[in-house]
C-alpha cells in the first residue's frame, strides 16, 4: 500500500476519533451529576444529586402532579423534595434515597429518583 | 460443615491439577517427548482425575446448598436470607442464586463444568488447562471468603423462619436471568483459556478456531441473560423502561460488546490467516471485564450509583478480589506483549477499505469501542468519588455516544454485506465470485487495487435495484420516525440526538434490507454466513424499536378519582375503582353478603365437591401430617360406619368437606383445612398447581355441586343487572331445553357454574356469569380497575409487611406502540388543614362528602394571662344543614390546646393555628378522634353507631416496657347501643348514654362490646412510628395516631374493612412507547442468531478438524 494512502487512512481516522471524542465529552460533561448535600445544592446551579433518607411519609401533592416528601440528607439537613411522578414501590422500605435535581428556593425539584432497593443481593441485615 | 468442606476439597484438587498441568506443560515444548521420569500419558491422566474431583467437589458443595434451602436450614445465613418455610419449592431452589454467594458459587459450578468438557477434549494444550484451571483456583478462593455456608452467630436471629424471597424476585424472569448470565461469564473463560494458553508454545494460531463455537455460545447465553434483564425490568418494576444504564447492568454489557467484537475477529480468521493479535487481546478483554464487572459491583463500588445497591464488603476482602483481577488481566497482557513481535500481523490491518474483511474488522473494532465508552462511564462515577465528590452519569452520556458508535457500526454492516471479501487478481470481473477465492489469494495480493464494489456490473450482485431496495428503507424508517412524532428539543446537543436518531433509523433500515435480500440471494451475500445476517437483522430491528420507542415516547400524570373518565394519550381511561367486591367467602366457605354477614341464599352449604371417580386417592400435606382420602372409605366414627364417603369437596378457603352416604341419608362434614396458598382454581374449578398448571389429583374435574336443595331464589347485582337463579329453570338454549339447573356454585373468583342435568341423568356445567368477589388471591394487596378504550384494564398491587407495596404496570401492548399504566399508589390521606380567612367560606372535601366552612368570628383573650382563651365561630353547612360551631383553644401548662369537636358523629373539627391579627385560622378536618380517658364519645361508623371509650393508655408494649419506644392504649368499643355500665352489659331495660337515660329502654339484640389494644412503635429513636392496629368487630381497624400519656388522652383513626379505602384516588404516570414491540423482536433475532450461528460452528467439532489434521 502506498505511504500516501496510508496517511490519507490515518487522516480520516484522526478525524473520526476527533469527532467522537469532541462528542464524547460534551455528553459526558452535561451528564456529570455529583453528589452533594443540601447545603452545597444550595449553592450549586447544575443538577445535583443528594443522597438522604425518607422522614415521614409520602404525600401526593394536591393538584396530582406528583409527590412530595420530606429527605434527611448525610448532614443532617432535612429538605422537601418534590418530583413530578408517581411514588415509585419501594420508597418507604428502602435503604436510602437519591434524589437528581436542583434546589428551588426552600424546595428540592427532583427530576429522578433513585430508590435502593433492599437489596436484592445482599438482605438488610436480617 | 459439608459445604465448606466441599469447597475446601475443591480448591485442593483445582490446585494439584494445576502443578499437574504445569508439569503436564514442561513435557510439553513444540514438539513431542517426554522428559521426565513421567510417562506423558500417566500425568496427563492424573490431571484429568484431579480436575474431575474438584468439579465433583463442587458439585457435592452446589447440592448441599440446595439441600440446606430445601430443609429450612436457617441456622445458615444465607437461608435464612433469602427463603422461608412458605416459599414454593420452585423458588427455594432458585433461591440458591438470589443472594450474593450462592449466585457465585453457581457461577463457579458452572466454570467447573465446563471445564470438565474442556478437559475430555485430547488436543487441547495443557497451557490452557493450566490457564482454566488457575482461573477457577481464583474463583474458588473468593468463593470460600464469602461462602452461602457461613452460619449464623448470636442469637438474636429466628432461627425457624427466614426473611424469605422478595416477591419482586418470585417470578420466572428473576429465576432465568442469573443462570444465563453465569452461564455466559463462565464460558468466555474458554477462549481466554484458548488464546492465553496458546502463547507460550510456537503455535500462536490454532486455538482460533477452536475459540468460536465456545465464544459464540457465550456470547448467546450473556445476551439472552441481559435480554431477559431488560424485559423485566419493562413488565415487572413499573418505572416504564427496560435499560437505565446502570453501572452493574453496564457491567454485564462491556463484556458482551467486546465479546461481540471477539466473535468478528474470530470469524474474519476463519477463511483467512487468523488475526491473532486482536482475537487474543478481545478474548483476554472479555473475560478480565467479566472478572472486573464483578469485582467493582460487589465490591460495592456502585452503591451509590446504582439502584441495585450491593452493600459492598469489607476492605480486605475487596483488596484480594482487586488483585485477583488484577493479575487475572495483568499477566496475560504482559504475556501478549512479550510475544507481540512474534504474533502475526493482521492483514485487515492493511488491505483497502472497500473490502467486506475490512469493513468486519472495523466492525469489531467499533464494538470494544462501544464496551470501551461504557467503561468508561462506569468508572468515571468510581474514579470522581474517589478524586473528588462522588457523582452519577447519566444516560445523557451513553445515549449519544452510544448511538454515535451504533451509527458507525450500522454502516459498516452495511457496507460488509455488500462488499466483497477482497481482492480478486486481476482486479475485475469476479466472476467466481467471492470468498473462497479471494480468500485465498489475499495474501498474494495485498498491495493490488481492487475493484470490490460494482454495483452495475456484475449481473445478480449488487444492482440498481438492491441500492434502490437500501436507500428506500433507510428513507422508509426516517420518515416512520418522524410521522410518529419525534422531534428535536432545543439546544444543540438535543439537535444533534435528533440528527443522530434520524440516522440510526436510517442506518437500521438499511442494515435491514441489506441483510435480508443477501439472506435470500446468494449471490448477493457471497459466503456471509446466514446465521449471521440474521443476527444483523435482529440488530438493527433492536436499534429502530429502540429508537422509535425512546424518541417517540410520550409521558403523562394524571390523577383520576373513581368512577372519574379521562382522555389519556389518546386512549379513553375509566377508573372504576377498587376492586372490594360485592361478596365474600366467610371462613368456611359460604357466600355472605359483607355488610350483613347473611349467608346468600342459594350458596347455603353451596361446596365444591369432587366426582365420584373410584379408587381416587388424593395425598396433601396439612397439619399433623399426610391425610389419604379415598371414596369408599367408610366414615371414622363407629357409629356411622354405614357410611361411606361418596364425594369431597373444597371450599374457596381450602376447607374440605366430605359427604358421606349410606343407603337413605348423606353426611356433610367438614374434614380439615388444605393450605390454598399451595394451590390455586383455574378457570373451570379445578384445582391446580400454581406453577406447572397440573391438575391436583382427586380434584381433577372436581366440579362443584350443591346439595339438592329445595327451590331458592337468590338474587343480587352484577353486570348488567340483576340476575335470578333458581334450581329447577330450565337451560336457556332450546335445544337443551330438557335440561334443569340442578345445582348452582362459585368459586373463589366469583365464577358463578351451573349444573343442568336432564332425567336420563347426563349434565352440563356452564359458567354462567361472574359475582365480583373481595380479592382471595392475593389478601394483602389490591386490585384497581379501568377501562381503557373499553377494554378491561386491571393493575394489581401486593402489600407485604417485609417488602411493601409492590406495583405491577399493566402493559396494553400492540404491534404499534405499547400503552403504558403505572399507577401510583392509593391516596387515602387528603390535605386535612384547612385555612380560613374571616369572612371567606371555604369547601372541604373529605371522605366523598362536602362542608362547607366560613369564618365569622374569632377572638383572643388575655392571651398571656393565666386565664387566656380562644374562640373562633364558624358556619358549617354540612348535608344541606346549617349550623353553628364555637370551637375553642384552652391554655394549660403545657401551652394552648385546641379543643376538638366531633361534629357529625363523623369528623373532628379542630383549630391548629389562630391568628388575631389577620383573622385567620387554620382548620383541621379529620376522621382521627380524640379520647380523653373516661370519656366514651359516640362515631357514626359504616351504617351503625360505636361508642368508645379509653379505658387504659401507657407506654410500653407486650414486648418491651421502653417508653420511647412503644405507646398502646386499651379501648372499649360498643355496637349498636350497647353500653356498659358497671362492668356489665345491661340485656333489658334502660341504656345510659354519656350520663343520660334515653327513652326507649331497650337494648339491641347485636349489641356488643369488644376490647381492643392498639399501640404505636418504633425500632429505635430516629425510626419512623409504626402503627399496631387493632381489629373490631371483624369489620374496624383501630389506629393509635397520637398519645399524651401525662395528660391520658389518645387520637384514634377507624377504618371500615368493608370499605376498604376512602379516598379512591390513583396517581397514573401513562407512557406511550410507538413500535415497542421491534425491541423484543430485535432481541429475539439476535438471541436466535447467535444461537443458530453457534450450533452450525458446532457441528463437526472443530476440535476434530485439528485431530484429522495431525
Amino acid at each position: 500500500m502506498t505511504k500516501g494512502r496510508m496517511k490519507r487512512r490515518h487522516m480520516i481516522y484522526l478525524g473520526i476519533v476527533v469527532v467522537f471524542i469532541v462528542i464524547s465529552v460534551v455528553a459526558f460533561a452535561g451528564s456529570v451529576t455529583p453528589y452533594v448535600t443540601f447545603d452545597e445544592a444550595k449553592a450549586r446551579n447544575t443538577s445535583v444529586q443528594v443522597r438522604g433518607d425518607l422522614v415521614g411519609e409520602v404525600k401526593n401533592l394536591e393538584d396530582g402532579q406528583g409527590i412530595a416528601f420530606d429527605l434527611k440528607d448525610d448532614n443532617g439537613t432535612v429538605v422537601q423534595v418534590v418530583y413530578k411522578g408517581i411514588k415509585q414501590d419501594n420508597m418507604d422500605h428502602a435503604d436510602g434515597l437519591v434524589v437528581q435535581g436542583k434546589i428551588d428556593g426552600d424546595v428540592f425539584c427532583a427530576s429522578k429518583i433513585l430508590v435502593k432497593c433492599p437489596s436484592k443481593y445482599e438482605s438488610k441485615g436480617g | 460443615m459439608i459445604g465448606m468442606m466441599a469447597l475446601f476439597c475443591a480448591g485442593v484438587f483445582t490446585l494439584i491439577a494445576i502443578v499437574l498441568n504445569a508439569l503436564d506443560l514442561k513435557e510439553l515444548p513444540v514438539g513431542n517427548g517426554s522428559k521426565s521420569g513421567l510417562p506423558l500419558q500417566d500425568v496427563k491422566q492424573r490431571t484429568h482425575i484431579f480436575y474431575n474431583l474438584s468439579v465433583a467437589s463442587l458439585v457435592a458443595a452446589s447440592f448441599y446448598l440446595w439441600f440446606i434451602i430445601l430443609n429450612d436450614q436457617f441456622a445458615y445465613k444465607y437461608v435464612s436470607n433469602y427463603s422461608a418455610t412458605d416459599l414454593s419449592v420452585i423458588y427455594k431452589i432458585t433461591a440458591f442464586w438470589a443472594g450474593a454467594e450462592g449466585s457465585f458459587l453457581l457461577w463457579v459450578l458452572l466454570h467447573g463444568l465446563i471445564g470438565l468438557w474442556l478437559y475430555r477434549r485430547k488436543d487441547v494444550l495443557p497451557g490452557v488447562k493450566l490457564v482454566y484451571s488457575a482461573v477457577q483456583m481464583c474463583l474458588l478462593v473468593v468463593l470460600t471468603m464469602k461462602s452461602p455456608f457461613m452460619q449464623i452467630t448470636g442469637h438474636a436471629m429466628d432461627l425457624t423462619e427466614g426473611g424469605g424471597l422478595n416477591p419482586l424476585l418470585q417470578n420466572p424472569w428473576m429465576v432465568s436471568h442469573p443462570p444465563l448470565l453465569f452461564m455466559g461469564y463462565a464460558g468466555l473463560a474458554v477462549p481466554f483459556a484458548l488464546a492465553v494458553g496458546s502463547l507460550r508454545g510456537g503455535d500462536y494460531k490454532s486455538w482460533i478456531k477452536k475459540a468460536l463455537p465456545f465464544s459464540l455460545f457465550s456470547w448467546a447465553f450473556l445476551g439472552v441473560g441481559i435480554f431477559l434483564g431488560g424485559y423485566w425490568a419493562y413488565e415487572t418494576l413499573g418505572w416504564g423502561g427496560y435499560w437505565a444504564w446502570d453501572p452493574v447492568e453496564n457491567a454485564s454489557l462491556i463484556p458482551w460488546l467486546v465479546c461481540g467484537g471477539l466473535i468478528h475477529f474470530l470469524i474474519l480468521s476463519l477463511k483467512r490467516p487468523p488475526n491473532v493479535k486482536a482475537a487474543g487481546l478481545a478474548a483476554v478483554f472479555s473475560y478480565g471485564l467479566v472478572l472486573l464487572g464483578t469485582w467493582l459491583t460487589r465490591s460495592g463500588f456502585f452503591k451509590d450509583s446504582s439502584q441495585h445497591s450491593f452493600a459492598g464488603e469489607e476492605a480486605r476482602v475487596i483488596i484480594i478480589l482487586g488483585v485477583i483481577v488484577f493479575l487475572v488481566v495483568a499477566v496475560p497482557l504482559i504475556l501478549f506483549i512479550v510475544k507481540w513481535p512474534k504474533l502475526p500481523v493482521a492483514e485487515e490491518e492493511e488491505e483497502p477499505l472497500k473490502t467486506r474483511g475490512s469493513m468486519t474488522w472495523y466492525g469489531a473494532i467499533a464494538l470494544c469501542v462501544f464496551g470501551g465508552v461504557v467503561l468508561f462511564g462506569i468508572l468515571a462515577s468510581i474514579v470522581t468519588g474517589i478524586v473528588k465528590a462522588p457523582t452519577e452519569i447519566d444516560m445523557s452520556y451513553y445515549n449519544p455516544t452510544g448511538l454515535l458508535v451504533m451509527l458507525a457500526v450500522l454502516a459498516l454492516m452495511v457496507l460488509a454485506t455488500f462488499f466483497a471479501w477482497g481482492k480478486s487478481p486481476k482486479g475485475t470481473g469476479q466472476k467466481k465470485g467471492a470468498s473462497k477465492q479471494a480468500g485465498e489469494n489475499i495474501g498474494e495480493n495485498i498491495e493490488e487495487k481492487a475493484e470490490v464494489l460494482d454495483p452495475v456490473r456484475k449481473p445478480g450482485g449488487i444492482n440498481g435495484f438492491t441500492l434502490g431496495v437500501v436507500v428506500l428503507s433507510a428513507l422508509l424508517l426516517m420518515g416512520i420516525g418522524v410521522l410518529i412524532g419525534i422531534r428535536p428539543d432545543a439546544g444543540f446537543m438535543n439537535i444533534l440526538m435528533f440528527a443522530f436518531i434520524l440516522l440510526g433509523l436510517a442506518g437500521a433500515g438499511a442494515v435491514c434490507a441489506a441483510s435480508v435480500l443477501a439472506f435470500f440471494r446468494k449471490d448477493v451475500r457471497k459466503g456471509m454466513s446466514r446465521a449471521a445476517l440474521f443476527t444483523h437483522i435482529g440488530l438493527a430491528v433492536l436499534t429502530a424499536g429502540i429508537l422509535f420507542s425512546s424518541a417517540g415516547t410520550h409521558k403523562d400524570l394524571q390523577t383520576l378519582e373513581a368512577g372519574a373518565e379521562k382522555t389519556i394519550l389518546g386512549r379513553q381511561v375509566t377508573y372504576i375503582g377498587l376492586d372490594v367486591g360485592d361478596f365474600r367467602l366467610d371462613r368456611d366457605g359460604y357466600l355472605i353478603e359483607p355488610g350483613t354477614g347473611e349467608v346468600v341464599q342459594g350458596f347455603a352449604n353451596s361446596t365444591l365437591r369432587g366426582t365420584e371417580t373410584k379408587g381416587v386417592k388424593p395425598t396433601w400435606s396439612t397439619d399433623p401430617g399426610p391425610v389419604n382420602m379415598s371414596l369408599g372409605m367408610p366414615h371414622p366414627d363407629p357409629a356411622l360406619k354405614d357410611f361411606v364417603l361418596t364425594g369431597f369437596s373444597v371450599t374457596g378457603k381450602g376447607v374440605v368437606i366430605g359427604v358421606y352416604r349410606d343407603s337413605a341419608q348423606s353426611i356433610s362434614e367438614q374434614l380439615f383445612v388444605v393450605p390454598l396458598e399451595d394451590f390455586i382454581f383455574n378457570n373451570d374449578g379445578n384445582m391446580i398447581e400454581p406453577f406447572t398448571g397440573v391438575l391436583v389429583p382427586g380434584f381433577a374435574n372436581s366440579s362443584f355441586q350443591g346439595t339438592a336443595a329445595d327451590v331458592v331464589e337468590p338474587a343480587w347485582s352484577t353486570d348488567p343487572g340483576p340476575i335470578t337463579l333458581s334450581l329447577g329453570m330450565l337451560h336457556p338454549d332450546p335445544a337443551k331445553s330438557d335440561f334443569a339447573l340442578a345445582d348452582f356454585t362459585v368459586d373463589e373468583k366469583g365464577v358463578v357454574t351451573g349444573i343442568y342435568a336432564n332425567g336420563l341423568m347426563e349434565m352440563i356445567r356452564e359458567q354462567l356469569f361472574r359475582v365480583a368477589m373481595k380479592n382471595y388471591t392475593n389478601p394483602g394487596g389490591y386490585v384497581q380497575r379501568f377501562v381503557v378504550d373499553g377494554e378491561i384494564v386491571e393493575i394489581t398491587t401486593g402489600m407485604s409487611e417485609k417488602f411493601g407495596d409492590l406495583h405491577k404496570p399493566a402493559i396494553l401492548w400492540s404491534l404499534v406502540e405499547d400503552y403504558y399504566m403505572a399507577p401510583g399508589h392509593i391516596e387515602n390521606q387528603e390535605s386535612s388543614d384547612h385555612e380560613l380567612a374571616q369572612g371567606i367560606p371555604v369547601e372541604i372535601k373529605i371522605d366523598k362528602e362536602t362542608i362547607r366552612v366560613r369564618l365569622k368570628e374569632i377572638k383572643m383573650e388575655n392571651p398571656d394571662a393565666d386565664d387566656a382563651s380562644a374562640y373562633a365561630l364558624f358556619d358549617v353547612v354540612y348535608k344541606e344543614e346549617l349550623q353553628e360551631v364555637r370551637l375553642e383553644w384552652i391554655k394549660t401548662d403545657a401551652g394552648f390546646n385546641p379543643v376538638p369537636v366531633i361534629m357529625f358523629d363523623k369528623y373532628e373539627f379542630r383549630m391548629t393555628e389562630i391568628n388575631n391579627e389577620q383573622s385567620k385560622v387554620v382548620l383541621r378536618v379529620k376522621k382521627e378522634y380524640e379520647l380523653q380517658q373516661e370519656t366514651p364519645i359516640t362515631l357514626a361508623v359504616a351504617d351503625e353507631k360505636l361508642t368508645i371509650t379509653l379505658k387504659e393508655c401507657g407506654a410500653g408494649s407486650e414486648d418491651s416496657a421502653a417508653a420511647n419506644t412503644s405507646y398502646f392504649a386499651v379501648l372499649d368499643v360498643a355496637r349498636n347501643g350497647a353500653v356498659q355500665e358497671n362492668g356489665e352489659i345491661q340485656e333489658n331495660g334502660e341504656i345510659q348514654e354519656n350520663g343520660e337515660v334515653q327513652e326507649n329502654g331497650e337494648t339491641q339484640e347485636n349489641g356488643e362490646v369488644q376490647e381492643v389494644r392498639i399501640e404505636m412503635t418504633r425500632s429505635g429513636s430516629n425510626a419512623n412510628w409504626v402503627s399496631v392496629p387493632g381489629t373490631v368487630f371483624d369489620q374496624y381497624t383501630f389506629e393509635l395516631t397520637g398519645i399524651s400519656v401525662s395528660q391520658n388522652r389518645i387520637a384514634i383513626a377507624i377504618q371500615d374493612m368493608n370499605e376498604a379505602i376512602i379516598n379512591d384516588r390513583v396517581n397514573m404516570e401513562v407512557s406511550t412507547k410507538p413500535l415497542m414491540v421491534l425491541v423484543w423482536l430485535g432481541t429475539i433475532l439476535i438471541s436466535a442468531g447467535i444461537i443458530w450461528a453457534a450450533l452450525k460452528r458446532w457441528g463437526p467439532s472443530p476440535f476434530q478438524d485439528l485431530r484429522n489434521k495431525k
